[in-house]
């Protein structure tokens, strides 16, 4: 492949962008679906597992398969994804979302037409509401139903969401883990057997698959120009070759890599959000050095597997994520040509998908935070998620992960870190929220937002007694509500048991193992767990304080604090601001900081000692990705000042508008939280206002950022506690971004703006409204100040 | 030995690495400033306003003793302005206190006043800014008398401790070779005076990053044209390098 046209490529990569931004449709999942359908009453007889591998080999026959003209590799995920995502959806709206807990909600997102037409889509949907899956979820959700209305807490069933390990599959061939099974399957009996039986039909999709595009490449070959000839021939060997055998090329080894991706989502389809790569940088280099690729030779190519990771006009599918860099178990850097090469294509192709992550260290050489500089600030430019990859191997091991496995540490989805291939952390499986328990607890298990009855297990008492024993109170109910939740999780995860994955399961150690990976009685991956993202932690701990400082200086207010919450401080003004004074989190105020630090890390406690379906704990995540609005919307008013219905602090970032000392006090802040117990992960943001960044050039701009931003809060020297590991930012004030919006085709020409909300970026400009605003509100510029 | 009641007028603080001394600082900008030089970009530390309640010298020592971890490579604390030298009294209390605690300090000031003198034994990191060579420039520009300023730096490089001598170069006031040479002879004059390794030259380009404040204020922005070129900015640093004066860049 040395040797080939950069520019050429380059060109056909955007080309390519802009075709699959022209496409509206998105009907492959429904065909996939509906192939379900028509094969599962003749396969009932078969084990789940068999028959799931059976129904994806008559989809992958069956889905209408192209190759475009810009495409200088085959494959896409298209078929597997709806237009669902909410967040994405102009339509959205905070106060009418209501979680992704009803599996046959995204029928309702494929408009019926000629070919599909409305008793088509019908049709297909009622077999999927009678689908053991279909009834035993929603058994599990009707079930807390009352809990789970006003959001105290949610949980769901987790699909995508992994990381798999294609290195195997990549360097020998799909053919040479077929035959690890055949040597497997001879002493295997019962489940195992049939298991072993299923992957290795899965795996043969991905070969049919391979042959049915390259009969296209070759087809299309044909009434080609000369160059398109060329480019088709090599792209009809190559899928001759891979994935069935190993990839020699850089070139081969994409292709292979899209193929095994195609197949792993069609395989969950619709809507296996956040699949993720892993070190994709690791996994891409031999082939790079092998190939002798230069730098911009290995770019060009990367264009188009960026390209991939595109769905449609919105880009879809959403959360995949692509870390890159990082360190070895003795600390020494890993970055290599391929990260710079794919640092490049990222930079030029500015897509909204698929996300970019790094990992850095204490010895990241400088050239990568030079070579940075250009994605923090150009405007409008995506920007890296960045983890501290020293304090990830700390928390992970803490955890249980073998040192020789966090290498292979990446992040799946937004910020939750896992090893790729090896584990199943069932990431957003429980969703606690830590407002709407307090507001329960200070009103006897009464919402002050519908009057409702919702539960609890406090008794009643008077105000000032309610007041002062707040603490042992709340947790006594978070304890309830946690178990409740552990239930329903637990029952979420049990109900996709039933729809065995076996092609991902063959790269996620299942030919290992010889189970699945949603097996809920074996464990198929080497870790497993599942996965609590917990919210609000700093309007409870702000509250706490709040409370302590009117019970020690005006107790005689005690009831009207709890009446003033029932009323949203309605007619009480004076008493709101004198709660708004309060000491409050993020301003390196030691009583406010400590507070939330024994929140977190009592919390954290007790989501680690819940037990997951296998006897596994769950993964305390402070993590809320747009949630912090969404289920704001259902907490009443809280003792510390914050009103119905308002947000709640996002993931461990204090409340927006809380911190206003500037990011030096916010860090000292962040400093203290027991990062140690976040195993499961959690967010921060910085909205960062780029006037602080004075260098001349990106590249030093890039170098100024590490020493600002990212020193003090990961590489701090003085910091004796376990750092953070996670940080993204906006780079720009909410002035820029109201001149986008009102003039997009000035400041965003090309159409794309891209912003990051929670862990994932998008493309500001297909963002509901309501999200715009969020993000804007949230770069809360007074929280991130540096001094000039 | 202090008044324990004293207080600092403060209009803005936060951290920044490297920039105003070394590692990682926390800034103080105190208010109140005794020349009027138009380029400047703190302009609402300016005035001093009497009647506000400035934050108690114990209080502040409380705060920055709680920001320690944030001090690593070396930082510290750094006062400043507006012009520190003008709340002198409870500077010399604070610096003192933060000596006394191991607190490495950084002053940055305008050098014009005898007060300076004091508080030298307590600041570890002296950054003064030395805008004019010429009397008569000087005072018509930015209202500072010279000898003071002087007097203050060769005071300073006597003791042997840190000094970093800041020119603003601005376009049209200090950037001609009359004023190059003054610089140069009075740089030389510093050398001479005591050890290369505590002392330092830095040459910033104008910039106009106070422009938005000083529209903010409603005060009137005069500089026309200040900005130094490339080009310019590049031969002035050849001509001290050729004149043995090496300027350095933080």
């Amino acid at each position: 492949m040395k040797g080939f046209d950069c520019e050429h490529i380059t060109k056909n990569a955007k080309e390519l962008f802009k075709e699959e931004r022209g496409i509206n449709r998105l009907d492959g999942w429904f065909l996939i679906r509906e192939a379900n359908m028509k094969y599962s009453p003749a396969l009932s007889d078969l084990p789940p597992e068999e028959r799931s591998a059976q129904i994806l080999k008559k989809a992958i026959l069956e889905l209408p398969l192209s190759i475009s003209d810009n495409a200088i590799f085959a494959g896409t995920q298209r078929d597997a994804f709806a237009k669902s995502y909410a967040l994405i959806n102009p339509s959205f709206k905070v106060e009418t979302f209501n979680g992704y807990c009803d599996p046959t909600a995204v029928y309702g997102d494929i408009e019926p037409n000629e070919v599909f037409t409305k008793e088509r889509i019908q049709k297909v949907c009622e077999f999927d509401k009678h689908t053991q899956y279909v009834k035993q979820l929603s058994a599990v959700y009707k079930s807390v139903e009352k809990l789970t209305g006003e959001v105290a807490f949610f949980i769901e069933q987790v699909t995508g969401h992994l990381i798999p390990d294609m290195r195997q599959a990549i360097k020998y061939g799909v053919r040479s883990l077929i035959s690890d099974i055949d040597s497997k399957i001879k002493t295997a009996n019962g489940i195992k057997k049939s298991n072993y039986s299923a992957m290795k039909t899965a795996l043969e999709c991905v070969i049919v698959l391979a042959g049915r595009y390259e009969q296209i490449a070759r087809e299309n070959a044909q009434s080609s120009c000369a160059q398109r000839k060329t480019e088709l021939l090599l792209l009809a060997d190559t899928l001759k070759k891979v994935p069935e055998n190993g990839a020699d090329t850089l070139y081969e080894a994409i292709q292979s890599f899209i193929l095994l991706w195609q197949v792993m989502c069609i395989e969950q389809a619709p809507n296996p959000f956040a699949f993720s790569v892993g070190n994709a940088d690791r996994i891409f280099e031999p082939y790079r050095a092998a190939d002798n690729l230069s730098r911009n030779e290995a770019a060009s190519l990367f264009k188009h597997f960026l390209v991939f990771f595109n769905v449609a006009d919105r880009s879809w599918a959403i959360s995949q994520n692509i870390i890159v860099s990082g360190r070895d178990i003795s600390g020494k850097d890993l970055t290599n040509e391929t990260t710079y090469a794919l640092l490049d294509a990222y930079y030029d192709m500015n897509l909204p998908q698929p996300i970019l992550s790094v990992k850095l260290h204490k010895n990241t050489p400088d050239t990568l935070y030079r070579e940075l500089g250009r994605f923090f600030f150009t405007p409008g430019c995506l920007t890296p998620s960045i983890f501290n990859d020293d304090s990830l191997y700390e928390v992970l091991h803490k955890a249980g992960v073998e040192l020789e496995d966090i290498p292979d540490a990446s992040i799946a989805g937004c910020q939750e870190p896992l090893i790729m291939g090896k584990d199943n952390g069932n990431t957003t499986n429980s969703w606690l929220n830590l407002g709407k328990i307090l507001e329960l607890t200070l009103n006897d298990g009464i919402s002050t937002v519908t009057g409702e009855k919702i539960g609890g297990v406090c008794e009643k008492t008077d105000a000032l007694s309610a007041l002062k024993n707040v603490r042992e109170r709340f947790y006594e109910n978070a304890e309830f509500f946690i178990t409740e939740m552990v239930k329903a999780a637990n029952g979420a995860s049990r109900a996709l048991s039933s729809l065995p994955v076996p092609f991902l399961s063959t790269l996620m150690g299942g030919i290992e193992t010889g189970y699945d990976v949603r097996d809920t009685k074996h464990q198929g991956t080497k870790y497993n767990g599942s996965g609590c993202l917990i919210h609000g932690n700093s309007v409870v701990s702000d509250s706490f304080i709040a409370i302590d400082r009117l019970v020690s200086e005006r107790p005689e207010d005690a009831q009207r604090l709890l009446d003033a919450l029932k009323n949203n401080f309605e007619g009480e003004k004076e008493l709101r601001e004198y709660l708004l004074q309060q000491p409050k989190y993020g301003n390196n105020i030691a009583c406010a900081d400590d507070e939330a630090s024994v929140v977190t890390d009592r919390i954290a406690d007790m989501v680690r000692n819940a037990e997951n379906y296998l006897g596994n704990p769950f993964r305390p995540d402070y993590s809320t990705p747009s949630t912090h609005l969404l289920y704001g919307y259902w907490v009443g008013a809280l003792p510390n000042g914050r009103k119905r219905r308002e947000m709640l602090n996002y993931g461990v970032d204090p409340l927006n508008g809380d911190a206003n000392q500037g990011l030096g006090f916010r860090t000292l802040s962040l400093l203290k939280l027991p990062f140690e117990k976040m195993c499961g992960g959690y967010a921060s943001h910085f909205g960062i206002d780029p006037k602080y960044f004075r260098s001349e050039t990106l590249e030093d701009k890039g170098l100024d950022f590490r020493n600002k931003v990212i020193r003090p809060l990961f590489f701090n020297p003085l910091n004796e506690r376990v750092s953070p590991f996670y940080l993204y930012v906006n780079v720009t004030t909410p002035e820029i971004l109201k001149k986008v919006l009102e003039n997009p085709s000035k400041y965003a020409p090309s159409g794309i703006y891209i912003m990051r909300i929670h862990g994932t970026f998008v493309n500001f400009l297909d963002l509901s409204p309501a999200i715009q605003q969020d993000i804007m509100k949230r770069l809360d510029p007074a929280s991130a100040s540096i001094c000039c | 030995m202090f008044n324990k009641k004293s207080h600092l007028l403060i209009f803005g603080k936060g951290f920044n690495y490297s920039e105003d001394g070394p590692g990682n600082r926390l800034i103080y900008h105190l208010k109140g400033c005794n020349l009027h030089c138009p380029w400047c970009s703190n302009p609402d530390g300016l005035k001093s306003e009497e009647y506000e309640k400035g934050t108690p010298v114990d209080e502040l020592l409380k705060e920055i003793l709680s920001c320690k971890p944030m001090f690593f490579d070396g930082g510290g604390v750094t006062f400043t302005g507006g012009e520190i030298l003008c709340q002198a009294d409870a500077m010399e209390n604070i610096l003192f206190q933060l000596t006394e605690n191991k607190i490495h300090t950084a002053v940055e000031t305008n050098a014009s006043l005898p007060s300076l003198k004091r508080l030298m034994p307590y600041i570890d990191y002296l950054i003064a800014d030395f805008k004019h060579p010429n009397e008569k420039k000087l005072m018509q520009v930015v209202g500072a008398s010279l000898l003071p300023i002087k007097d203050n730096l060769k005071t300073r490089v006597l003791s042997g401790k840190p000094l970093l001598v800041r020119v603003p170069l601005i376009h049209g006031f200090n950037d001609n070779d009359e004023a190059l040479e003054g610089f140069t002879e009075f740089f030389r004059e510093l050398s001479e005076l005591g050890a290369k390794d505590s002392l330092w030259f830095e040459l910033l380009k104008y910039h106009e990053y106070g422009r938005e404040k000083w529209e903010k204020e409603g005060l009137p922005y005069t500089v026309k044209n200040g900005f130094i070129s490339d080009k310019r900015y590049n031969e002035i640093m050849e001509f001290f390098r050729l004149r043995g004066i090496a300027a350095i860049n933080t």
